[in-house]
């Protein structure tokens, strides 16, 4: 065997020999296992990218670059629009109303304790 | 019909799992106990690739190649299981086949002992390349795949398994350490 010069043949043999059948309750446990057990959540779009042309590929990427200059350039439009009703740049009446208003009610001066009163 | 099942089990059908984990069981016990000459890991390396199976299924992008990526995550897991074990002893446990061998006469007893014992010795890298090639009978480009290695690696991987293994037998016959007889074969 050792000085064999067709060690192949004999392994091909050899592998032939030996256990072909798998014992029922391999596969039974291996099930209910994997009745337990959840399945990795593939959050990406299972599309076949690899197997497209790298024509297509180009094209799609073109697609998706048009697509985002378009919103962007839709929503950039949008912001330096002013808003509905607001043509006018000086403040309204309430507005000024608003800021002439303090911010915390006054005490009056008799109210506070001796010390803290300023002289008059 | 796999590529219909496949597709069912990906979206959660364990129902379609168990028919693919039924079809394809024979061969991965088959596969696992050729590599790792051991019952009770193989049966442990089919369940646990089964299970990873069903886990990573949904990745699985093409379904025409479920069984070459089963058996990709199989050899991974024999892998694992081979570096789990403690030791590889030397110990001969002649396996009997499932069905009379019509060809005894081509290997002895004695044969065989040897070829197992020189197995034994073989890494699991070139024991897996061994089965892979010689009982499923894989051509290089299939061995790179499902090796994840490149066709030129797995050519001459498979070609220095076939050396190491007829290293192992010669320092077998001879009772000589596996690296003395690779060096003698090298010379």
């Amino acid at each position: 065997m050792k000085n064999k010069p067709d060690i192949e043949r004999v392994l091909d043999r050899w592998f032939e020999e030996g256990p072909t059948v798998v014992p029922d309750r391999v596969l039974e446990s291996a099930l209910e296992m994997i009745n337990q057990t959840s399945q990795r959540r593939v959050w990406y779009v299972s599309w076949r990218y690899g197997a497209m042309s790298n024509f297509a590929k180009v094209a799609v990427a073109g697609v998706l670059v048009l697509a985002v200059g378009v919103v962007g350039f839709v929503l950039a439009e949008r912001n330096s629009r002013p808003p509905v009703g607001a043509e006018s740049e000086s403040p309204g009446a309430s507005d000024v109303r608003q800021a002439a208003r303090p911010c915390c009610p006054r005490r009056p001066l008799r109210d506070l304790p001796a010390g803290v009163r300023p002289a008059q | 019909m796999d590529r219909d099942l496949v597709e069912r089990a990906r979206h959660g059908d364990k129902d379609a799992f168990g028919v693919l984990a039924r079809e394809h069981g024979d061969w991965l016990f088959a596969v696992a106990q050729r590599i790792l000459r051991d019952y009770d890991r193989s049966e442990d390396a089919v369940q646990q690739a089964l299970v990873i199976a069903w886990r990573e299924l949904p990745a699985l992008r093409d379904p025409d190649r479920f069984e070459a990526w089963l058996r990709k995550l199989l050899v991974r897991v024999c892998y694992e299981e081979a570096k789990r074990a403690r030791r590889w002893d030397a110990t001969v446990v002649t396996l009997l086949p499932d069905e009379p061998s019509r060809r005894d006469d081509l290997i002895s007893l004695g044969d065989r002992d040897q070829l197992e014992r020189g197995f034994r010795r073989l890494p699991p890298e070139q024991r897996a390349i061994l089965v892979m090639h010689h009982y499923l009978g894989l051509p290089p480009a299939d061995l790179a795949e499902t090796l994840g290695i490149p066709a030129g690696t797995a050519r001459s991987r498979l070609h220095y398994a076939h050396r190491a293994m007829r290293a192992a037998l010669e320092a077998d016959a001879r009772g000589l350490p596996i690296e003395e007889a690779k060096r003698e074969e090298q010379a």
